[in-house]
């Protein structure tokens, strides 16, 4: 039922179009790699506030931006050390509530985007977030939400409880003994049409067992009867 | 093309691409943001490259298949209550709706799977590449590739007849 392409890809395509603000995704950019600027240069950071401050400046006014006014070519001019953040989001990524009016973002948007930055200028991570959820029982389906949270905590002057950065890593799934079989299999050179036709030889009931038991035989140094 | 531009044109489909790839908004936010924001860095040696965009593309995989830390497992309790209100809405619903829900059930399964073997998955039926090209990609050999897809397959259909007899169990 499943190996099938065609509902994967019908899968992929249903669910592709989930996507975040690209204009919200483009100002965290700019902020990103002016942070990474300035490690580069050796600099000190100036300071989560400036560029705050010139994200929602940016979020909201768009100057120089704006079609029909001059571009900048945010790779380098944007990224200046120690510069006042520069107006971010794209216009095109940005689209007006009707036709011709001055695209704006909502006063509870640019609050939740200053937490999320507060919450990733202190050293937070995703993992971070997915552990607070856990403590304040809330849903790991909306994390955004978490880290909003978490981030008005921060802004408030408070202690969240957990330290930045240490949420426990979730340990690598094991490889098992089927799975060494398989890639043993697949390693000898054989794919899933030799598979299908061991499955017959075999008397297996899918391509898949052949595979495993394929692999086993191989590992054990024994010949399978049809060649990769 | 400056970086402006390439963002203009491509940061929609990069953030397909990666929630595609992640099967999660935040985390493909997450990921999107750092490598673009690597990549502005970096924009005169991208922009020099045949195509900026695979450069870029080929940039989001890497940040997900070495993400910091491994978030699948925790993902997994997550899909697994929303598996179970899939099932109870799934009664409900006609015959015409049964594409939109099964699509939407495999999305959910999709999230069980490692991290390889999903991006594996969406090289070969999303991005549609032949199996030399993500062997490339992920840097493994073709038949590692196809010993990914395999075993993911074969993971998706375990889970869903295991859930299939779960749901029978729950129900009689």
């Amino acid at each position: 039922m499943i190996d099938n392409g065609e509902k994967l890809r019908e899968a992929f395509e249903k669910h592709e179009t989930q996507t975040p603000d690209p204009a919200a995704v483009y100002a965290r950019v700019q902020e990103l790699s002016r942070t990474y600027q300035r490690r580069r240069w050796g600099a000190q950071a100036a300071g989560g506030a400036v560029l705050g401050a010139g994200l929602i400046a940016g979020v909201m006014t768009l100057p120089g931006l704006l079609p029909g006014q001059p571009s900048t070519d945010a790779g380098n001019a944007g990224i200046q050390a120690g510069a006042p953040a520069a107006p971010s989001p794209l216009p095109s990524l940005i689209k007006p509530k009707t036709p011709g009016s001055t695209p704006t973002v909502s006063a509870a948007d640019l609050k939740r985007e200053r937490e999320r930055e507060a919450f990733f200028n202190a050293g937070y991570d995703y993992d971070d977030a997915v552990e607070l959820a856990k403590i304040w029982k809330m849903e790991t389906d909306d994390i955004g939400s978490v880290k909003a949270a978490a981030g008005k905590k921060l802004l408030a002057g408070k202690k969240l409880p957990i330290e930045a950065g240490s949420a426990p890593e979730a340990p690598a799934p094991p490889t098992s003994k089927e799975d060494k079989q398989v890639d043993a299999f697949f390693n000898a050179g054989y794919d899933y049409d030799d598979a299908a036709e061991l499955a017959k030889i075999w008397h297996k009931k899918t391509p898949y067992d052949a595979k495993v038991l394929g692999g086993k035989k191989l590992l054990a140094g024994e010949t399978l009867p049809i060649q990769p | 093309m400056t970086f402006e531009q390439f963002a203009v044109a491509r940061l929609p489909s990069l953030l397909r691409y990666a929630v595609v790839l992640t099967g999660d908004r935040d985390l493909a936010q997450d990921v999107v943001q750092e490598v673009l924001a690597r990549a502005q860095v970096r924009w005169r040696r991208i922009s020099d490259a045949d195509s900026p965009e695979a450069y870029v593309r080929r940039m989001v995989l890497n940040e997900y298949l070495s993400w910091r830390r491994s978030w699948a497992a925790r993902n997994v309790h997550a899909v697994g209550e929303r598996l179970v209100d899939l099932d109870d809405a799934r009664g409900g619903v006609g015959d015409h709706a049964q594409d939109v829900v099964e699509a939407d059930e495999l999305w959910h399964r999709l999230a069980t799977l490692g991290r390889k073997q999903r991006a594996v998955l969406v090289l070969r039926y999303y991005e549609q590449l032949e199996d030399e090209a993500i062997a490339d990609l992920i840097g493994c050999s073709p038949a590692t590739v196809r010993s990914h897809a395999s075993r993911a397959l074969k993971t998706l259909r375990l889970t869903s007849e295991r859930h299939t007899m779960i749901h029978a169990e729950e129900t009689s």
